[in-house]
């Protein structure tokens, strides 16, 4: 099989049409337009728990989460409430508290606070922690975040209250490798910056499992892990530009991501060689300033980017990114994006089950609406795997341009590459690492099994 | 390295303090790419640089330079609008009588020449004509704001005629040109002392040492920049009993304290000797420009920019985190210049100093920027064991204390007791040498305070400026005793750190019982390893220097600096090297630290100063790398060893603040109503937006904190009620008076949002008792 078959068979696509091509030919959910409830609904207010990272780096995730999530209840609220009756009360409380108090707070928020949803959560080292808590507990729970296989391969095999809407991690790798095969099909020298720890591991494992199989002769020329917490990119850099790479590839993020292109920019890293990062536009859209080199593939954690789809060319988005930018003057991201429609997505479900059972419906009747919806997201289609309550919708990965509507960079949207996210994650019963294979997840296992070596 | 342990439990407790942050990579891959902890703060690089005004005017408009701290650069024509200014106070005006005028020797008319003197002062933009020493930009202000507005009839008072008046040396720009000045046959001198000054004066503040816990309060300034005027033994000896009262806490109530207070002022300015007359405010400027400015903004209400909790929140524009932050600071005024005190004991009184030591110093508290509290930065004060050990307990025999003579810490002696006892809990990191923080870090600025204390004026180990800024502390400090060492582990993605915190009891004499008004008096905390402070001591025994300014004078020695006199390094790292070869330690230490683990102390502080080439080893959230007349500069620690994070202070950063919109009375109740005003986030800029206050109403992300203060005042000018109003469901706040004796009163009300204290706006509301 040559690589553009795979390609086309995979279902990447590039630019304006993705939205068209990509998405389920179904309209938006019916629960989405307002229909009078049956039977009698309690006034008392719906109390939603919402923990992100309101202090700390990660905060520049966090603060998104909770502004997409408040723009959502403000939104209900100021319509009636959800079934027109109840309105939304939110308690927030910050991720950085670490996991051993964010499971406290978790339990305190149940039994003390009587929340009816749980919901937000960035790290992957949380949603293991509470997902089980959250089973203990019966409470409905929906993490916007937290994307690591490790939640329902290990610590929630077998959910039933507790949600995910995120991409998973392996997503990122095999996105940025999809996206440089399409581009770069002849760049055969690789060279790597990540940061040591999983998630740049993570990420070199899945780029490269992907594109060796997509460009016959692709090896690694070079490989920088930067610790944690380093701010001298130096080494990494001019050893890097020693291997002359064709193709340099990278999942530094957040303000190391900056440092490093900036220090880059100052040795030329960039003339050279082809750039491409899984997660460097994955922090807030105005955090990344216009001396980024343009047309390198500036990935954003697999999901959401909001100049896309552009224009009138998906409704949704223009809604949400409108309804946003009016409320906090500026541009959603991946969090504000699952944060806001995690909150719709549980109204629809009320909506829905309200149909069915009347009155104010039950956990076991909201989960089993949650539950195989199709949701209609500024991201495109969500569609709730009801096996393992994992969220999936396509990747996406985008080119960096510089354009005068926007005081920072952004992703171009003439150029974003989609992919159904089914297409690169592996079948809901391959095998799990340790069970027959060691390797690092079950999507890697997968792709060296079943892809085949293009030609 | 080996200690000398004394028991086994102790033995435990010194081997656990022996490593304060472990590394364990876990097996498992759990993790997303979020990182939840940066140690540290925002930029990776601050560099200060001494820049003319003019020239940093140009950087800042051509968005080179992100900040100039200290003064304003003085624009030529209006400054462009992506550079913003933030406000501080920066310096009282007072006006003094000549004693030896002959017109002024009336108590009336010398009041009435205060009162007047406000119309020699200069039309300068920054001065804000305020005849009273409390003002907007003290925390205590709303006590003391129905007073300052002057008084008529002491202005119009008659006799004195035509004043001739004198400005102090160096402050000439205080003085209108057009007043009648001599320079030696003056009435009434006019000087402007700035807040460093007030404070420097008041021994409040220096170096290392914790500072007392009032120093941002307009009655403690005020008694230091006034009580020096009193000419009548009687206000004298009201102001002294009054300050005393006030820094003992000897007040039941808060209607109370703000009495004495007002007393204090009054008998500061009773005999009309000086006076405040206005205060100066300091505007520094900073880029705000979209890409290459800088935000999280939190500069302190009296020191500004130069504040450890600016350096802890500013964030470049252009980077989530990281980044290259340069700032300039102005040449000192030529009067004002000093060289050398880089020292943490008695030095870095001058500003590029103040600013470098709240760089790579770390403080057990730092100051609130907008506000006089402090918060916890190196030390939590956490519950005793037993609950009833906070007062009046008996010393335990494993506590150490400082002999009074000579400083050795020698375990307390049996018997003795402590009216209180504070716990805390300690964040320990390795010191920039790479050596680990240990007991004797932590205990050894007790003895160094005492030995240099001791003696008097004129002995070898003695310095008259150490004395009196760790004054308060050695009068309530009894000894300290190691608990226990509890440990704390941090997970992140694959990688998990474990952080040791010792847990210590320090047992106080403290005229009150009142924890957070003990807390910060003596807590066991050093920045500087016990080495690095002994070195010191050695080098002034030896005569190589002297701590302060003072007794450098006094002995002609050069001011220690261990950072900007190549031959003091000279000597000192000779220091070193003997100390290393012989296992040095001081005295003060015999117990705690034997010869093998100082000499192992010694040669990382050699192996340090050979690559770094300064002796200035602190455990704080930046390095010095390299210093120059023209620069200074400084890289972050991301060492995961250092445990505050980014992030950790920035709710300082832009203080919402509260505007009074409506003031009824109800009964016995007023009802007071109020508006927010908060500075949003957008994108990189921060917009403000003004609201009705409502329990519910967010700043950004972080719900606000409503505190109220109120005082009651009657018409003789006492406080007859004083207090805090109730926020109520509605967002409304109610206070009811008491019972009031007949007659006229004023009330007083502030709203501080998030502890926002400067600039009240205060709601006034007038009534009677029948």
């Amino acid at each position: 099989m040559d690589r553009r078959t795979f390609l086309n068979n995979i279902g990447l696509t590039v630019g304006g049409a993705a939205a068209a091509t990509t998405m389920p030919v179904i309209g938006p959910s019916v629960a989405q337009a307002a229909v009078a409830p049956k039977g009698n609904i309690p006034s008392t207010p719906l109390k939603m728990g919402h923990m992100t990272f309101l202090t700390g780096p990660a905060a520049v995730l966090g603060e998104p989460s909770l502004k997409g999530h408040l723009l959502a209840a403000e939104e209900i609220n100021a319509a009636g409430g959800i079934l027109g009756k109840r309105k939304i009360e939110t308690i927030s409380a910050d991720e950085q508290a670490g996991t051993d108090a964010n499971v406290k707070e978790l339990r305190r928020m149940k039994l003390s606070e009587k929340i009816d949803l749980f919901t937000g959560v960035i790290s992957s080292g949380n949603t293991p922690a509470l997902g089980p808590v959250a089973e203990e507990l019966s409470l409905l729970t929906i993490f916007v975040d937290g994307c690591t296989d490790f939640l329902w391969d290990k610590a929630v095999p077998n959910p039933k209250y507790t949600f995910r809407i995120t991409n998973i991690q392996s997503a990122d790798g095999v996105t940025c490798a999809l996206a440089a095969a399409q581009t770069w099909p002849k760049a055969k020298k690789i060279a790597h910056i990540h940061p040591d720890y999983s998630y740049g591991r993570n990420a070199f494992d899945h780029f490269m499992i992907a594109y060796s199989k997509l460009v016959p002769g692709a090896q690694v020329v070079s490989e920088g892990w930067p610790k944690l917490g380093t701010t001298d990119f130096t080494a990494h850099i001019t050893k890097t530009i020693s291997s002359q790479p064709d193709l340099i590839v990278s999942s530094v993020w957040g303000g190391d991501y900056v440092a490093l292109y900036k220090q880059a920019l100052r040795y030329g890293m960039f003339k050279d060689a082809k750039f491409a990062s899984t997660i460097a536009f994955g922090v807030a859209p105005h955090a990344i300033g216009k001396d980024h080199p343009e047309g390198a593939i500036a990935g954003v954690h697999s999901n959401y980017y909001f100049t896309f789809p552009p224009g009138n060319r998906w409704p949704a988005n223009k809604t949400f990114v409108e309804k946003y930018f009016k409320r906090w003057n500026e541009y959603p991201n991946f969090q504000s994006d699952g944060a806001y429609h995690t909150l719709y997505m549980y109204k629809t479900a009320i909506e829905k089950a309200n149909r069915l059972v009347g009155g104010w419906p039950d956990e076991e009747a909201i989960i089993s609406q949650l539950e195989g919806m199709y949701y209609e997201t500024a991201a495109g289609y969500l569609y709730i795997r009801p096996d393992n309550h994992q969220g999936y919708k396509d990747a996406v990965t985008g080119f960096s341009k510089n354009v005068a509507e926007y005081p920072f960079q952004i992703l171009d949207p003439a150029t974003m590459i989609t992919i159904p996210i089914r297409n690169i994650t592996a079948p809901p019963n391959w095998p799990k690492p340790g069970q027959g294979h060691n390797d690092p997840t079950a999507t890697y296992n997968w792709i060296k099994e079943t892809w085949p070596q293009v030609t | 390295m080996r200690l000398l342990p004394t028991s086994p439990d102790t033995r435990r407790l010194l081997a656990a303090l022996c490593c304060t942050a472990i590394l364990v990579v876990a097996p498992t891959s759990r993790a997303g790419h979020e990182v939840s902890y940066y140690p540290s703060f925002y930029p990776q690089e601050i560099r200060i640089e001494t820049l003319d005004p003019a020239v940093a005017a140009r950087e800042l408009a051509g968005n080179t330079l992100q900040a100039y701290i200290g003064s304003d650069p003085g624009f030529s024509g209006t400054p462009p609008a992506h550079l913003k200014t933030f406000a501080s106070l920066h310096s009282f005006v007072t006006a003094t009588i000549n004693p030896h005028s002959a017109k002024l020797a009336n108590h009336d008319v010398r009041c009435a020449a205060i009162a007047r003197a406000s119309d020699a002062l200069a039309k300068r933009a920054d001065l804000v004509a305020h005849p009273y020493p409390v003002t907007p930009y003290h925390a205590d202000y709303v006590g003391h704001a129905d007073r300052g507005s002057g008084s008529a009839s002491s202005r119009n008072a008659a006799g004195g005629g035509t004043m001739v008046y004198r400005a102090g040396d160096g402050t000439e720009t205080v003085l209108a040109a057009g007043a009648a000045q001599h320079a030696t046959d003056w009435d009434v001198r006019l000087d402007e002392v700035l807040i460093e000054d007030v404070l420097r004066r008041a021994h409040a503040g220096l170096g290392m040492w914790p500072r007392v816990p009032w120093a941002k309060e307009g009655w403690f300034q005020a008694y230091h920049l006034l009580r020096g005027a009193l000419s009548d033994p009687g206000d004298a000896a009201d102001a002294d009993m009054l300050y005393q009262r006030l820094v003992r806490r000897q007040f039941d109530s808060t209607a109370e304290q703000i009495n004495l207070g007002r007393g204090l002022v009054t008998a500061l300015t009773h005999g009309c000797d000086a006076q405040v007359i206005a205060y100066g405010t300091k505007r520094e400027y900073y880029s705000d420009e979209f890409s290459n400015g800088i935000e999280n903004i939190a500069g302190d209400s009296q020191a500004g920019f130069g504040s450890a909790l600016f350096v802890r929140t500013v964030k470049l524009k252009d980077f989530p985190w990281n980044g290259w932050l340069r700032v300039g600071m102005a040449k000192q005024a030529a009067a004002r210049q000093v060289m050398g005190g880089w020292n943490p004991v008695a030095g870095f009184t001058d500003p590029s100093g103040r600013l470098t030591w709240a760089t790579v110093g770390d403080d057990a508290f730092l100051p609130v920027p907008y506000n006089s509290r402090l918060v916890a930065n190196r030390v939590e004060m956490i519950d005793p064991e037993d609950p009833k050990s906070r007062q009046s307990v008996l010393i335990p025999s494993d506590a150490w204390a400082p002999d009074p003579a000579t400083g050795r810490l020698i375990k307390a002696a049996p018997g003795q007791g402590a009216t209180a006892m504070v716990t805390y809990r300690v964040s320990a990191s390795s010191f920039h040498d790479g050596t680990a923080m240990e007991p004797a870090d932590l205990l050894y600025p007790y003895a160094l305070a005492v030995r240099w204390s001791a003696g008097q004026a004129g002995d070898t180990a003695f310095d008259s400026e150490v004395a009196a800024a760790t004054r308060l502390m050695r009068e309530r400090f009894r000894a300290a005793r190691v608990v226990r060492v509890d440990e704390r582990t941090l997970t992140l993605a694959d990688l998990t750190f474990t952080y040791r915190s010792p847990v210590i009891e320090v047992y106080l004499n403290s005229p009150t019982a009142e924890e957070q008004d003990n807390g910060p008096v003596a807590p066991p905390w050093s920045s500087v390893p016990w080495h690095v402070l002994a070195l010191m001591e050695a080098a002034v025994e030896r005569g190589i220097a002297a701590f302060s300014q003072s007794e450098a004078a006094r002995r002609n020695l050069p001011w220690l600096d261990l950072v900007r006199e190549p031959a003091q390094r000279d000597k000192l790292v000779e220091l070193v090297n003997e100390f290393a070869r012989t296992g040095y330690r001081p005295a003060a230490l015999q117990e705690l630290v034997n010869a093998d683990a100082a000499r192992t102390r010694w040669e990382a502080l050699a192996r340090f100063v050979g690559d770094s080439k300064h002796l200035l080893v602190t455990n704080g959230p930046y390095k010095l790398t390299s210093w120059s007349p023209e620069a200074v500069v400084f890289d972050v620690i991301r060492e995961f060893t250092y445990p505050i994070g980014l992030g950790t202070f920035d709710p300082f950063a832009y203080p919402p603040r509260a505007l009074i919109t409506g003031m009824e009375r109800s009964g016995d109740d007023v009802i007071v109503t109020a508006d927010v005003e908060i500075w949003m986030k957008q994108q990189r800029n921060r917009r403000a937006t003004r609201t009705a206050l409502k329990r519910e109403t967010m700043r950004e992300t972080y719900a606000i904190r409503a505190e109220t203060q109120y005082a009651v005042i009657a018409d003789d000018g006492t406080v007859a009620d004083a207090g805090i109003a109730t926020w109520r469901t509605d967002g409304r706040f109610t206070l009811s008076l008491p019972k009031l004796p007949p007659g006229g009163y004023r009330l007083l009300m502030a709203v501080f949002l998030d502890g926002n204290a400067v600039e009240p706006d205060i709601g006034r509301f007038e009534f009677r008792s029948q």
